[in-house]
């Protein structure tokens, strides 16, 4: 007993999980349980939608969370989730009572943590953090996982990989050999590794477009690492922080001497930008950074005063309250100057013409809605209430900052000749998660399948023929179920199978239009 | 503590029951995390406690015989719409019962634009509903809240008598309910006013045809019924349809606000300008203010600042009141927005009290208070941890004496004064709703904001001032010991409507065997479930 005990602790000390909950404490309290959190455009109610499209009125307030809208009983919403945590903190929960524990995993391990509760939250909860936290508390507490998920931990810590792969074969892939572990290059490709061991297409299509650029000359060369192991996404998504923190530091040693780390997955930038900050001690010297944010500079006139991606040919910034270089004819601050010549150098310009059919957007949870809410708090933990340096003032400019981030992937496609997109009601920051994320996919395939079915639903009801991403995980998830039903029959698959083989990664298409 | 009150405990044979009356999926019990998920402490209230087991029907002859059957079982049971009054959504009791949970229940079921009636179903939430108008009736809006959560239910701020968009125009929320659909404890299913009659002609029954003629009336036969659920806070029964007024919805629309230096003053002025009945008074649908703590409290408690001088210099007045106006044309709205700056600024300015100016509002400011439904409520807990509103009628002529007291008390309880107010039918009465903000990690907050709510309950009872939504332990017990004849009557009508006390037992001072609403609060839950 005493044994165990002290396995216990020792397991505690090293997650960490109710440690990290008691920091986040201050912010959990704020939850006043108003289930503002289910819904998207909650308060954006005069966004005009798409009508009624299979008995769903695409307009006003939809439901935002996948796993509530699914299961329908309060813990599944976040809100219920916040307060389950605090009955934690209060006592009133007890981990040490294994049928609480295994009800609280089975409950919350449902939720895809896709972060639209985080966004919709007026009281800035960061929900996506207590979420984990407390899965964390339940592993270390010793909650029997499912297989799935403690194979997931298993693997990461034995070979690198969640998929049972080796690591010596992570590389196979990579077409072009002397891409690998060149010493001299400061700008690394880490590939991830969905990418490195499943979609293969979408690595490959990555390394072919850096390598068009490098021999361009536009982009300098880049190199893909051999000792790369996993970013630790999905452990630290289901809270199994002790081998996530040892990944995350064999990581941060390998890339420390490179300026730029590339990613072609969401979950993986994500991971690196914003998890890795909190849990190693070691200092990142290197920037991580999407393919997409790396080459919307070059797709785009991306306005140094402003942040606004401007299309190749804007003289001006068309933001009309750009400080700098506002464009007269919109300017709401008196006109500004024009761009300096030099931000139209180097510049990739696509002369091949889409021809594929319109397309929508999928805005992938990790890079869009993660990323706003972490750059909301970091500008929230600027201010300090003295004066003008306070949360008030910084409202608008950080909801600008966030606005320019939604928009980078959209300037890129406009950058697409022909390419119409039309846009699904929930996107940006309100997007509608496709499933796949927070280990939801490999523990609860059923619901996976079920969401992303009521997305491709919803960029059915746009008229598009393909719907366009920027994360494997969505391709993945979204993919399979235009392909099948959720028992794997074709028959079964979404919106009657119109998606099949159309659900694609912007780097893809990026890489078949740049010569 | 006394011994809490012999209700029965929900068991296994009570859960197959309730199986087979909503179909396994719909219940849940046996689920301690599941239970803490529902729980909420704050919003309106902050005594709650889980509930032992969610049962989520889908219409009113489920609940019919979910009460029957808690009835013969003695099983507590609170019912819950969208669950946004907080922890008044929740048990009371040790004994958490059954929570009713109505969220399956989410049909608009019919709109009429004739009778102007739109009747919903306990789950339909004010976005939805809102979005739902803005598609197919344009021209027509839902009353639903202003201010409340998006999530929060049209049917629920109803029968609350809740605040909507348009009650400085149409009064309370309650009195634009025309008819409902009550399950009463014992089962019955009722509908008041005209709805209630059954067996009419095919042609005279409303779009549903379902036997009953149209919610037209609210009145109906004899003495009228329907009051008796309002307010009532889930204990005579369960809401399971209300029919409620559609107003016009004016496309011309705009905000004008104006700034004081004074309570008084901004009273005053406004019930100058509210006296204009059948004239612009009618198309101001909305006023409301308050004072300028309103602003900086919606955020972090350390990133802002806290003293009125740097709010100043951004020309936020220290008192204001914004006049919402409706009109049927730019027109029509320009003569009432003159008028209105007319009477404040000309009429009643040079005898007020102190400056009196209007608070030019950015387009940009108008578009976000004309906004709905908006999150304006919610950020509330942000400044600590939490907030609870709590919210009194009075005359609107006493009600900038009751905002002195009221915030001259939360600061000696040292809390920041923050006060909202707001006009019910033209400045006939004045709800006035602190909102105290308040660290809910520390149950030394709980009990400061208790005792603070004791000592004004106490003066206020006394200048005849009501509370809106009473809870349990002191505005109930304390305002039925000045009023004993109408407890007795209410406890009358309670037990002839529930003999067993089943609905939402200590709501409103009714609780099975304890007669003295004074002795009341010592069943009541306190904080913490561990110190019940």
């Amino acid at each position: 007993m005493t044994e165990a005990k002290t396995e216990v602790a020792e397991k505690k000390e090293k997650v960490g999980g109710l440690k990290r909950l008691e920091e986040l404490k201050e912010s959990l309290y704020r939850c006043i349980h108003c289930r503002a959190c289910r819904f998207s455009y909650s308060g954006e109610p005069d966004r005009k939608g798409l009508g009624e499209h299979k008995g769903v009125l695409y307009e006003g307030m939809l439901d935002g969370c996948p796993a509530g809208h699914f299961y329908g009983w309060e813990g599944f919403w976040n809100a219920g989730r916040m307060w389950m945590a605090r009955a934690v903190l209060e006592g009133d929960l007890d981990l040490t009572d294994k049928k609480t524990r295994q009800q609280m995993y089975d409950i919350l391990f449902r939720c895809p943590t896709c972060g639209n509760c985080s966004m919709q939250c007026e009281n800035n909860l960061p929900t996506v953090d207590i979420n984990e936290a407390l899965r964390a508390c339940l592993y270390e507490a010793g909650v029997e996982m499912l297989p799935k998920h403690e194979g997931l931990r298993k693997l990461i810590d034995t070979k690198n990989n969640p998929y049972n792969e080796e690591h010596a074969h992570r590389t196979d892939w990579v077409p072009d050999k002397s891409v690998i572990d060149d010493p001299d290059a400061k700008i690394a490709y880490y590939v991830g590794c969905t990418a490195s061991y499943r979609m293969h297409n979408m690595a490959k299509a990555t390394v072919e477009l850096l390598s068009k650029l490098v021999k361009k000359g536009i982009i300098p060369k880049y190199t893909i690492l051999s000792d790369e192991v996993c970013c630790g996404s999905v452990i630290y998504r289901t809270g199994q922080w002790d081998v996530a923190k040892k990944v995350t530091n064999i990581n941060v040693e390998l890339y420390n001497r490179f300026d730029i780390v590339l990613f072609s997955c969401a979950g993986c930038v994500r991971t690196f930008k914003i998890d890795y900050p909190k849990f190693t001690d070691k200092e990142i010297k290197f920037k991580p950074m999407h393919v997409i944010e790396f080459l919307a500079d070059y797709l785009t006139v991306h306005c140094p005063a402003c942040g606004k991606y401007n299309d190749l040919d804007s003289k001006y910034c068309q933001n009309p309250f750009c400080p700098k270089y506002s464009d007269p004819k919109i300017s709401k601050v008196g006109g500004g100057e024009p761009f300096p010549l030099e931000l139209h150098e180097n510049k990739i310009r696509i002369t091949k013409k889409w021809t594929k059919g319109p397309v929508t957007w999928h805005d992938p949870c990790h890079t869009v809605r993660h990323y706003c809410h972490a750059l909301k708090d970091k500008a929230i933990e600027k201010t300090t209430g003295e004066g003008d340096n306070n949360m008030w003032k910084i409202y608008v400019p950080s909801q600008f900052e966030r606005e320019r981030w939604i928009e980078m992937p959209r300037a890129i496609m406009r950058a697409i000749p022909g390419l119409e997109l039309r846009e699904m009601y929930r996107i940006g920051e309100n997007s509608l998660c496709c499933g796949a994320g927070g280990g939801v996919k490999a523990g609860y395939p059923d619901f996976a399948w079920n969401a992303a079915n009521e997305r491709l639903e919803e960029a059915d009801a746009t008229g598009a023929e393909i719907v366009m991403t920027a994360c494997p995980f969505c391709e993945l998830n979204m993919g399979q179920a235009a392909r099948e039903g959720p028992d794997g029959d074709p028959a079964g698959a979404a919106v009657g199978g119109k998606f099949k083989e159309k659900v694609l990664d912007l780097l893809e298409i990026l890489n078949e239009m740049i010569d | 503590m006394s011994k809490v009150p012999d209700y029965n405990k929900v068991d296994e044979k009570i859960v197959e029951k309730l199986k087979e009356i909503v179909g396994e999926e719909y219940v849940m019990w046996d689920n301690r995390p599941m239970m803490y998920s529902y729980m909420a402490r704050g919003i309106m209230g902050i005594r709650a406690g889980p509930p032992d087991c969610v049962v989520r029907p889908a219409n009113a002859e489920e609940i019919s015989k979910i009460l029957k059957l808690c009835n013969e079982h003695k099983i507590p049971v609170t019912p819950m719409a969208g669950g946004l009054s907080g922890g008044f959504a929740l048990p009371l009791l040790e004994n958490g019962g059954i929570l009713l949970e109505c969220s399956r229940m989410n049909k608009i079921v019919e709109v009429n634009t004739d009778a102007r009636y739109v009747i919903v179903e306990p789950g339909v939430r004010a976005g939805e509903v809102w979005a739902y108008f803005k598609k197919y009736y344009p021209d027509w809006a839902p009353p639903i809240a202003d201010g409340a959560p998006p999530a929060a239910t049209i049917m629920g701020d109803a029968i609350e008598r809740g605040f909507s968009l348009v009650t400085g125009r149409f009064g309370p929320q309650a009195d634009l309910v025309m008819g409902m659909e009550v399950v009463l404890p014992t089962g019955d299913i009722l509908r008041t006013g005209s709805w209630g009659l059954g067996g009419v002609d095919e042609k005279y029954q409303g779009e549903k045809k379902d036997g009953h003629a149209k919610p037209f009336y609210k009145y109906g036969l004899g003495p009228d019924l329907h009051s008796l659920f309002f307010g009532s806070q889930g204990a005579m029964g369960v809401v399971t349809r209300a029919a409620l007024k559609i107003v016009p919805h004016c496309h011309y629309k705009t905000v004008v606000a104006f700034g004081f230096t004074n309570w008084e003053d901004a009273c005053e002025a406004t019930l100058m300008a509210s006296k204009y009945e059948c004239g612009i008074s009618d198309h101001m649908v909305m006023v409301q203010g308050g004072n300028w703590w309103l602003v900086p409290t919606r955020f972090q408690k350390n990133k802002i600042p806290k003293t009125y001088d740097y709010w100043a210099k951004l020309g936020i007045p220290e008192y204001f009141m914004n006049f919402e106006c409706w009109a049927h044309s730019q027109e029509e709205l320009d003569i009432v927005t003159s008028k209105l700056k007319k009477v404040i600024l000309e009429d009643y300015a040079p005898n007020a009290k102190g400056p009196v100016r209007e608070w030019k509002l950015h387009p940009i400011q108008i578009a976000s208070r004309l906004k709905k439904p908006n999150k304006i409520a919610i950020p509330y807990g942000q400044w600590e941890q939490g907030f609870l509103f709590i919210t009194w009628y009075t005359p609107w002529k006493d009600a900038a004496e009751c905002v002195e007291i009221y915030c001259s008390k939360m600061e000696e309880y040292k809390f920041p004064p923050v006060m909202w107010i707001a006009s019910i039918d033209h400045c006939r009465e004045c709800i006035v709703m602190p909102i105290f903000c308040f660290d809910s990690r520390n149950p030394e907050d709980f009990e400061r904001i208790e005792a603070c709510e004791t000592d004004v309950t106490k003066i206020f009872l006394k200048k005849g001032w009501v509370n809106y939504r009473p809870n349990p332990t002191i505005h109930a017990p304390l305002t039925y010991a000045q009023a004993p004849t109408a407890y007795k009557l209410l406890r009358k009508i309670k037990e002839v409507l529930d003999p067993n006390m089943i609905m939402h037992p200590g709501r409103l001072a009714f609780i099975k065997g304890v007669e003295d609403p004074l002795e009341i609060p010592q069943y009541i839950l306190g904080f913490r479930k561990q110190e019940a």
